[in-house]
């Protein structure tokens, strides 16, 4: 497994595409940061970390659609398969460094809200002041940041299983994207048309990723209709299904 | 010592099957041939061997342990290159060996072996076709296999390489390493292996060494003398089938016969004028075995 974890970065740090993204990723809450500039509540931007959670998500879509297909895509993955003789090592490790990649950009994400602040509003809006929850703004940013990477976890378990279904990481990733940003829309809007009737529909794994927004505001439970426990747990068991039913889709898959 | 052995390998793809009872050994040190019609299951013997389809039914063993899509250990010990070259486009030639190489010095061996310093260093995504071979190739060599299969390994190479890769084989092969080859340039097939399997519709129809092969061609030799009348009769009586008389040709099954016919001739003040000789040679004996087997 070491080899294999040894091998995957190397690979994920020789793609021009991953190594520029932290790039990509500031420049975007850069843009967010300076247009947000004569809007109204500032804070908020700021414990949204301009937005970086979005861009980090599409980042991380088209990451781990790339790092499953393109094995098919170059049929490096016959390589992989005569070195390693277990497909579920070199699936799982995969995921675990996509993970890994997926804190670096959230620890990016971190550092570029602190710059982009004091680019965009100078020292206005200190890290200090307290903001929703009775909590500092800091302390706001910090909770984002945490929910967020935990939400990564379900991105990444679809992604890999669409990416495992597809042919090429384009596909992979746009169904990835149009089912991570429709998902929770029309989970909601199915839960709220549902209404009492709702007590299965809450579990589907659209609702599963309102858990990046419960933990910063709690009266997203009203929408989700699920405790932040029940999220958690849902979050857990929908990853584990995703996995199982990728990795049975990955080992099937013509080479 | 047998380094591969297929038995009664089954392979359905859905309900079209694609291998029937295939079964083959190979010994150590042999260079083994795959040929066949496109589509006959060339490539999929060799996935199969590879551990890359689940097959119905049958065992492959290598070096005595049994190998299959769920447990392949024994494949550390097999290098490949099968229907194109697997590279890492981003990566450079020589990244892409390194990531599979087992050491640094197996690197340099087979970048120098493969005459690839020149471009090594330069990503594979700007490769020609080639180049990707040739790459694809060292992939296959680089931690000194045991057993190589390779699956049209002469395609877009340029003659030279063609040249340096057939030398590359014959000296591994006599260093003990053994390759079953699957090509469609029967020519350089002809140069290379010791032993030819011929499969149609995924069905052995010939396991030989590629002397005997070779040897099922028609000899035959065209003659003209001073007169070809009495030589003709002359070739009959001694047993000798002649299938037309002017020129002369006369078939023979082995090539030691030329030197006896001629000196029949010679014997009976019969002058030859001009002789042409026509071994056998790969392309026309496998066009013949595959006309004769009616799968």
């Amino acid at each position: 497994m070491i080899d294999l974890l040894k091998q995957e970065f190397f690979k994920l740090v020789h793609q021009k595409g991953i190594l520029f993204s932290p790039l990509v990723l500031f420049g975007l809450m850069l843009f967010v940061g300076i247009s947000s500039k004569n809007t109204g509540d500032l804070n908020y931007y700021i414990t949204q970390s301009f937005a970086g959670g979005e861009w980090a998500d599409v980042l991380l879509i088209i990451a781990s659609a790339n790092i499953v297909t393109m094995e098919f895509e170059h049929g490096t993955i016959k390589h992989m398969i005569a070195q390693h003789n277990n497909r579920f090592l070199i699936y799982f490790t995969k995921m675990i460094v996509v993970s890994a990649y997926c804190v670096v950009l959230h620890g990016f994400m971190f550092i570029f809200t602190i710059v982009v602040k004091y680019i965009s509003y100078g020292s206005t809006h200190p890290f200090g002041a307290i903001y929703d929850n009775n909590q500092t703004v800091m302390q706001n940013l910090m909770t984002f940041l945490f929910s967020n990477l935990f939400s990564c976890l379900l991105i990444i378990t679809i992604v890999f299983l669409i990416a495992s279904l597809s042919r090429t990481s384009s596909i992979a990733a746009v169904v990835g994207l149009l089912f991570i940003f429709m998902g929770t829309p029309i989970s909601n809007l199915l839960i709220h048309m549902v209404g009492n009737g709702s007590s299965i529909i809450k579990w589907n794994p659209g609702n599963m990723f309102n858990v990046a927004f419960q933990f910063l505001t709690p009266g997203t439970i009203h929408t989700s209709l699920l405790s932040d426990g029940e999220l958690i747990i849902g979050n857990l068991i929908w990853a584990g299904l995703f996995i199982a039913i990728g990795y049975y889709a990955f080992k099937k898959k013509r080479i | 010592m047998k380094i591969l052995s297929v038995n009664n390998l089954n392979q359905s793809f859905g309900s079209r099957h694609v291998l029937n009872d295939i079964s083959f050994d190979i010994k150590s040190g042999t260079i083994v041939g795959l040929v066949g019609p496109n589509g006959a299951g060339k490539s999929t013997i060799m996935k199969d061997i590879l551990g890359l389809l689940d097959y119905q039914s049958g065992t492959i063993t290598v070096a005595g342990t049994n190998t299959s899509f769920q447990d392949h250990r024994p494949l550390k010990q097999v290098g490949a290159l099968i229907e194109y070259p697997g590279l890492y486009p981003f990566l450079t030639g020589w990244d892409n060996l390194k990531l599979f190489a087992t050491s640094k010095a197996n690197v340099e061996k087979v970048v120098s072996e493969l005459h690839m310093s020149s471009y090594i260093k330069k990503r594979a995504g700007h490769y020609s076709l080639g180049m990707k071979q040739k790459l694809g190739i060292a992939l296959a060599l680089v931690n000194e296999p045991n057993l190589v299969i390779l699956d049209e390994p002469m395609n877009g190479l340029d003659p030279q390489s063609v040249k340096d890769l057939r030398v590359l084989i014959k000296q591994m092969a006599e260093n003990g390493t053994t390759f079953l080859i699957s090509s469609h340039i029967l020519s350089e097939l002809e140069k290379l292996a010791d032993d030819l399997i011929v499969i149609k519709k995924g069905r052995i129809i010939q396991h030989t060494s590629m002397e005997e092969m070779l040897n099922r061609d028609s000899h035959f030799i065209i003659l003209k003398t001073s007169d070809d009348r009495a030589a003709n009769s002359l070739v009959v009586n001694a047993g000798y089938q002649v299938t037309a008389s002017q020129p002369l040709t006369i078939i023979e099954s082995k090539s030691d016969e030329v030197a006896k016919l001629l000196s029949l001739l010679s014997e009976n003040d019969i002058e030859i004028i001009d002789l042409q000789h026509n071994e056998g040679n790969l392309e026309h004996s496998l066009l013949t075995v595959l006309a004769e087997e009616k799968v």
